[in-house]
Parts: structure tokens; C-alpha cells; sequence
């Protein structure tokens, strides 16, 4: 088996797929991880109301939605997304969505891409959900008081106060989440997205260049965890506000940017 | 009238009676000391007060309305009865100015740049201009309170509420406070301070309340209090106080025991 040659027809011939692969996995982690952010703070918004003990016309529109959050929190992280993914894309189907005529034509959007970005941002809500909930509850209950004493209502109390600590305090779990997508964004290959292990399986089934092909994906899906996590390290480390220089080469080797 | 009346106050935490038939009032320009133990009850009434904690029954009337009453508008009330925290409750998020302008912005809708005019002024009182662009973890304890007062004044309150204010502070920070309740006590602050601190209680209030299990015991200015008041329960309560830390271990007869034995 010449490996040495395999790779260097893969990339010769092939290049243009990995590129495209990369391309699309980025496009998919990071919608997913952004779009997700944003409907997740609404999950934990739903399963954070209380609506017991209170007015009727309130709990009449409470009482749903926090059922309906804490149904979709259970069920998305309950299930795998791969068969999330094919439930989606044939229940769609069912219902005569066409995905393969949106988008067609734009670079990367070609396919299933809008499908797939559709499932991964559904599913990392619900994950999005959960820290965003965990975020809120480890607020200090006197910072509410502190903002209550002024006067504050609670939406303000919400967005000024609790809200910009929670994300704050959990920017390690969330850039954790984005990793996480960048690595299973693979598993959308099921509904046939155009991502990095879907083309490097169709480089290598040109001409049964398999292990070539997915050692190439590997270093591929490394470099690019890698890379993230050194931007989720320098972001924390631009909010603590540190003086010293930072350093990429220390997110390799000192994962630690806190100063205990 | 007075600017605020507490007419038989009571708050039960479940079972438990923490307030019992509490009737005050304070006048305006007033600075009135709360002194006891802990567990007197002095806090609560204190976040009753703005109604950080719900009474179980009794009238609270601020400036002629029973701000129990319901359709009060609550943040309104609560943005003229600014506290002051033990445990300073700054918000971690915003640098120094900030802390003393979002109040302003959002509840009183000031303007931003009248705001920070206000902000900058009141910094300037309690001696952190020089901060104002600080991060709230970077500046010491004492730092800390000072801005929570600075954040109290903006909302321009008609009584400022201080829950223990130095009772988190290590003993050097503590003075550099004090002097600025002094400076607000003296430019005829309406204030309600509870406290431990005896000193402040004597030498700066107006009047000192001392509460015991729920009930103001004894009510007066600082010399009845300090000098005149027999009152068994205050007379326990500052003695107890003045005995030095090796006094109050002697008084436990197990724990000093076998130190005894040897005698």
C-alpha cells in the first residue's frame, strides 16, 4: 500500500473537495453554535418561568411554553442528532420540502447544506439551553438584590445584570459546544451535507483511497479544534483584561488562562 | 408627618417569627442606628423597609402612601430608598461608572451624559473619581462600599438604607467609610444604618434603636441609650460587647474546661 502516493493523489486530484469539506464544517459549527446561542438563551428563558401561584392569564401562556422548553431540552439531547437529522429530513420530505432547490447554486450551500444547518442549530439549542440555565442560576443572588434596591424591573435586571454574567461565566462551555459541533457536524453526512468527512469519503472512494482520506480528515478536524480553541482562549483572556502578551503556542501546552 | 412610618410591622419566615409588631418613624434629615445581635431581627426590617422582603402584615407609609398597598409602583418606591449592602451586591459586569449610572438611565431616565455628570459628582464625594474606570474586582473592599454608596446617591434617594455596611470589611477599611456616612449624616442625610459598630452608633446618629428577638426594645437618642437606659436586655447586650474575646470564652465553661483543670 503506497500511502506517500495516495495522499499526494488525494490532494493533487482531490483538493477542492477537503477545501469545500472544511468550508462547509466551518459554516455548520459555527451557525450552529451562534444560532443555537441565540435560541437557546430563549430555551432557558422558557424553563426558567414560574408560573405557579400566579394569575391565571399568566400561567395560561406560561404553563405551554415552559412545558413545551423542558419537552425540547429532553427530547434534542435525549436522542443522537444523526437520527435527529434523517427524522428532519424525511419528515420535511413528507411534508414537500424541497431542500435540494434552496440556496442551490451558492458556493457551500449546495444539497442538504441548509437542512443541515437547520438540525445542527436545533440541536445545540437544547445543549445552549441547559448552560445558559445553569449560567443564570450561578449569579450571585445579591446582584439582583443590589439592582432590585434601584429599582430595577426584572427585564432590566435580566439583560443589564444577569444575563451579560451568565453568558460571561460561561464562555469555557459554550466554546466548548463550538468544538463539539465542529467535531459532529460529521454526522450529518447521513442527510448527504456536504461536509468535511462526507467529501473526504467521496475523494477516497474514487479509487479505494480510504485510510489516506480519513487520516487526512483527522489532521484536518485536529487543526480546526485546535485553532478554536485558541480563539475561545484568547476571547476569555481579552475580557479578564490581562496585561501580559498572549501567546498561542501556551493554548497548546498551559490550557489554563486563569490566573488562580 | 414623617417621612416614613412603620406601623406594626410583623415577617414570619414560615414558622419562624422574625418581626414581631415593629412601630417606627423616621424623621426627614434623620439618622437613626439599628443596634442588637444578629438574629434581632435588624435586617429584616431593614429589607422590609424596601420590601426586598414582604411583611406578613403592618403598614410601611413612605411620604404619605402605605407602599404596601397594592398598584404601588414598587420600583419606583424601591429607586427612592436606595441600600447599601454588607456584602456591596456591585454589579460585576460594569466598571465603576457604570454601576453608578444604570440606575439613573433605566429607572429614572436620566440621560446618559446628565447621568454621568451625576455619577463623576458623587464619585468625587466619596473619594474615587480616580476609579471610576475600574473594574469592580480590581478595587479593595473598602473601594467597594464607597462605590455602593456613590451608586445609592445618584438615584438623589429620600433615605438611604445601610445593612451592616463594614461587616465585611477587614478593620483598616473600615474607617475610610464610616467617614463618608459621617459626611452624609452630617449634610443631614436621611439615613438608616444598622450596624456594630457602637462607635458610629454614639458619636454620629441622632437616634439608636436597640432591637432584641424581634421587638425594639429601647428607642432614644445615643447619651439614653449608651448612659441612661436600664433596660436588662441592652445592658446585656453592651456589656457583652465591651468584654474582651478571652472574657467571652471564659464564660463557656466546656470549652475552657480543661485550661481550668490546672489551675
Amino acid at each position: 500500500m503506497d500511502i506517500a502516493g495516495d495522499f499526494s493523489v488525494l490532494l493533487g486530484n482531490y483538493g477542492i473537495f477537503y477545501l469545500q469539506g472544511i468550508a462547509a464544517t466551518i459554516l455548520l459549527s459555527i451557525v450552529g453554535t451562534f444560532g443555537g446561542l441565540a435560541l437557546g438563551i430563549f430555551l432557558a428563558f422558557g424553563k426558567k418561568l414560574q408560573p405557579k401561584g400566579k394569575r391565571v392569564s399568566v400561567q395560561l401562556w406560561q404553563w405551554p411554553i415552559k412545558v413545551f422548553c423542558q419537552a425540547y431540552s429532553i427530547i434534542l439531547r435525549g436522542t443522537p442528532m444523526m437520527v435527529q437529522a434523517i427524522l428532519f429530513k424525511y419528515g420535511t420530505q413528507m411534508l414537500g420540502v424541497k431542500w435540494t432547490e434552496i440556496l442551490q447554486g451558492v458556493p457551500v450551500f449546495n444539497g442538504w447544506m441548509v437542512a443541515g444547518l437547520i438540525v445542527i442549530t436545533l440541536n445545540t439549542t437544547a445543549y445552549m439551553g441547559e448552560i445558559i440555565q445553569a449560567g443564570l442560576n450561578g449569579v450571585d443572588k445579591g446582584q439582583v438584590e443590589g439592582a432590585r434596591s434601584l429599582g430595577m424591573n426584572d427585564l432590566q435586571i435580566l439583560f443589564h445584570v444577569t444575563l451579560p454574567q451568565a453568558i460571561r461565566n460561561s464562555i469555557p462551555t459554550i466554546g466548548n459546544e463550538w468544538i463539539v459541533n465542529i467535531k459532529d457536524s460529521s454526522v450529518l453526512n447521513v442527510i448527504s451535507v456536504a461536509e468535511l468527512y462526507f467529501m473526504g469519503n467521496s475523494a477516497a472512494s474514487k479509487g479505494y483511497r480510504y485510510f489516506a482520506s480519513y487520516l487526512i480528515i483527522a489532521l484536518i478536524y485536529l487543526t480546526l479544534t485546535l485553532i478554536a480553541t485558541g480563539i475561545l482562549k484568547m476571547v476569555e483572556f481579552k475580557m479578564d483584561g490581562k496585561k501580559s502578551k498572549f501567546r498561542f503556542i501556551n493554548v497548546l501546552f498551559h490550557y489554563k488562562t486563569k490566573e488562580a | 408627618m414623617s417621612l416614613l412610618e412603620i406601623k406594626h410591622v410583623a415577617k414570619n419566615f414560615d414558622d419562624t417569627v422574625v418581626l414581631k409588631d415593629i412601630s417606627l418613624n423616621v424623621e426627614k434629615g434623620e439618622c437613626v442606628t439599628i443596634i442588637g445581635s444578629s438574629g434581632s431581627g435588624k435586617s429584616t426590617l431593614l429589607r422590609c423597609i424596601n420590601l426586598l422582603e414582604q411583611p406578613t402584615s403592618g403598614e410601611i407609609v413612605f411620604d404619605g402612601v402605605n407602599i404596601l398597598n397594592k398598584g404601588v409602583d414598587l420600583n419606583h418606591v424601591r429607586s427612592r430608598l436606595s441600600m447599601v449592602f454588607q456584602s456591596f451586591n456591585l454589579f460585576n459586569n460594569m466598571d465603576v461608572l457604570s454601576n453608578c449610572v444604570i440606575g439613573q438611565v433605566k429607572v429614572l431616565k436620566r440621560n446618559k451624559k446628565e447621568a454621568i455628570e451625576i455619577a463623576e459628582r458623587n464619585l468625587e464625594k466619596v473619594g474615587l473619581k480616580d476609579r471610576m474606570h475600574f473594574k469592580i474586582r480590581d478595587i479593595s473592599g473598602g473601594q467597594k462600599q464607597r462605590v455602593a454608596i456613590a451608586r445609592a446617591l445618584c438615584m438623589n434617594p429620600d433615605i438611604i438604607l445601610f445593612d451592616e455596611p463594614t461587616s465585611a470589611l477587614d478593620p483598616e477599611m473600615v474607617n475610610e467609610v464610616l467617614k463618608v456616612m459621617k459626611e452624609l449624616a452630617a449634610n443631614k442625610t436621611t439615613m438608616i444604618v444598622v450596624t456594630h459598630e457602637m462607635d458610629f452608633a454614639k458619636d454620629v446618629s441622632d437616634r439608636v434603636i436597640f432591637m432584641d428577638q424581634g421587638v425594639i426594645v429601647a428607642d432614644g437618642s445615643p447619651d439614653y441609650i449608651f448612659n441612661q437606659c436600664e433596660n436588662e436586655r441592652l445592658q446585656s447586650f453592651l456589656t457583652r460587647r465591651h468584654r474582651s474575646p478571652v472574657e467571652r470564652i471564659k464564660e463557656q465553661p466546656n470549652l475552657f474546661h480543661s485550661v481550668t483543670l490546672g489551675d
